[in-house]
């Protein structure tokens, strides 16, 4: 019990405290000394009561007419209808489909460099922290600014896609993570089984455990592809054209040319028609592969 | 050792013993498990390995095939050292079946494609050759009306039935049974078991590792008990299972019979 050591000075300066020899129970209250029930319900319920603050305050203190005005402005609407659809939504899919898929195909093989020995390892490993450890933000940024600079060489698609292969570059770090996890999730079992039959380690890992471990990481996976969605808006540090915008260049394109809120909240509804339902597709497979086990 | 490439050394002589081992040891660590293993098996053998877990006997099952590779010594399938690493282990593999305690199905795939997958992808046979001879070996396990299914639609004993049609597609010259029916409810074991013996009984060269000593009694040829790494006591089943010789030998059999 090194508990008295702390709880001395404080019974010495008069506070209330617990009687000595109490000992670990008799330390100041803490949220884990409840029962985890009882503090689920306590947890949900400061967070209900801090959204409804929030809401009163809101209601209480808005200029409702400006608001109106200001955020749900359907003159607004009309003007950058349809075109935050046609071209925003549109970019901000193609670009996280493209940069997802080609990313994934990028992180099977760096999951697969990982788990071989030598060089291929440290290469992965060096290339995964490192794009892990940056923010995107500064390796889209360095992509699009520092790679024409060094080389002196321009990636096709021009700033929109020296972006997206900075975004690549970043899913594929993120990603060979989650398929490494999926790999190593398979029964040591499968690989042998497959290698008994004479099968090669390569065609092993093609026909065996890819297949499964690719299945086991389809939740998380879809987890990273909505965090990718999302970060697609980072995008716009390279500076796209016009029709290269996605969401979130478009939304602030259009708050200042037409000097209101009101693109910001379509483009944030926008958003959530996409990940939501994939949220919860996350949560419906989660649970179909929990049953299946 | 890339695959397809040809050796001299590659070419199994069918004259030498299937299974030979040579001084065999294995340290797991500082842990030694297999201390000096001596084995011939020949051709048309059932050889049943008995003994306390711990013992050793999956991990010299294990190593013919070298999923553990041993620390020491020489193994020789069909004369064919195949810790030589000029030799093409996979290739050398093919003509050796595994069974395992766990099944070890591919459950994302039917159980049709289980037994055709290596076929395609190891022999070389197409498709329609793989299905059929992958067809006969699952009606030889009597699993005809399985064939579409998945592994996790069949019970235990179907399962490693499967697993033995698996390895028989393969055309092997010798089957390696670890612990098959050790994973199984108590009635499905009857099932596996006479499969096994219609396999004995087609001549087929068998190494079992198991506990179901009548098994070993009907169907082996020789008994081997193994235990703390070595092998204590060998001879024909009905003997060794009636009058064993060795203490050791003599206490394991008094406590599991």
């Amino acid at each position: 019990m090194d508990e008295p050591a702390f709880s001395a000075p404080r019974l010495a300066s008069g506070q209330t405290g617990p009687e000595p020899g109490q000992g670990r129970g008799g330390r100041r209250f803490s949220l884990s000394d409840i029962r985890p029930t009882v503090r689920r319900r306590v947890a949900r319920a400061s967070s209900f009561a801090v959204v409804a603050v929030v809401l009163i305050l809101a209601v209480a203190l808005a200029d409702w007419r400006r608001v109106g005005r200001q955020f749900f402005n359907l003159e607004v609407l009309a003007q950058i209808w349809p075109n935050v659809i046609v071209i925003a939504l549109r970019n901000t899919l193609l670009y996280t489909l493209v940069a997802f898929v080609v990313g994934t195909v990028f992180a099977i093989i760096l999951a697969l460099m990982k788990m071989a020995k030598g060089p291929a390892r440290w290469f992965a490993v060096g290339f995964i922290e490192l794009f892990r450890g940056l923010p995107a933000l500064l390796t889209i940024f360095m992509c699009a600014f520092m790679i024409p600079i060094a080389f002196g060489y321009h990636l096709p698609g021009g700033s929109m896609g020296a972006g997206l292969f900075g975004l690549i570059l970043v899913t594929s770090a993120y990603n060979a993570e989650v398929i490494r996890s999926g790999i190593e999730a398979i029964p040591k079992g499968q690989r042998e089984a497959a290698r008994s039959l004479g099968m090669t380690h390569l065609s092993t890992m093609v026909h065996i455990i890819l297949p499964q471990g690719l299945r086991v990481v389809i939740p998380p996976l879809t987890n990273e592809f909505v965090m990718l969605l999302k970060d697609s808006a980072l995008l716009f540090i390279a500076g796209l054209a016009s029709t290269e915008r996605e969401l979130t260049t478009f939304g602030r394109d259009g708050m200042t040319t037409y000097a209101s809120a009101t693109p910001l909240i379509v483009v944030a509804v926008c958003y959530l028609v996409v990940t939501i339902p994939l949220t919860y597709l996350v949560s419906l497979l989660e649970k179909k592969m929990a049953v299946k086990k | 050792m890339s695959p397809g490439r040809l050796h001299p050394r590659d070419t199994p002589d069918p004259a030498a013993p299937p299974i030979q081992t040579i001084g065999l040891h294995k340290f797991f660590g500082d842990h030694h498990v297999l201390k000096g293993i001596d084995l011939k098996v020949r051709r048309g053998e059932v050889v049943c390995v008995i003994g306390p877990s711990g013992s050793g006997k999956s991990t010299l099952l294990r190593s013919v095939n070298l999923l553990e590779w041993p620390t020491r010594g020489r193994i020789l399938i069909e004369g064919i050292d195949v810790l030589d690493p000029d030799v093409n282990l996979d290739r050398v593999r093919t003509r050796i079946g595994m069974v395992f305690q766990q099944f070890n199905l591919f459950p994302h795939m039917t159980v049709l494609r289980n037994t055709t997958i290596a076929q395609e992808n190891v022999l070389g046979r197409d498709k329609e050759e793989a299905a059929a001879v992958g067809r006969s070996m699952l009606e030889r396990v009597g699993l005809s009306d399985k064939i579409d299914a998945h592994p996790s639609q069949l019970s235990g004993g179907q399962q490693q039935r499967v697993a033995i049609a698996r390895s028989l597609a393969m055309n092997p010259d010798m089957m390696l049974f670890d612990e098959p029916t050790s994973a199984l409810d108590p009635e499905l074991v009857g099932e596996v078991l006479q499969v096994m013996r219609d396999l004995a009984e087609s001549g087929m060269t068998m190494m079992v590792v198991t506990h179901e000593m009548g098994f070993a009694r009907e169907v082996g040829t020789r008994l081997i008990f193994m235990d703390d790494g070595q092998v204590v006591e060998e001879g024909d089943p009905r003997e060794v299972l009636a009058a064993p010789q060795h203490p050791r030998t003599q206490l394991f059999l008094s406590k599991v019979l």
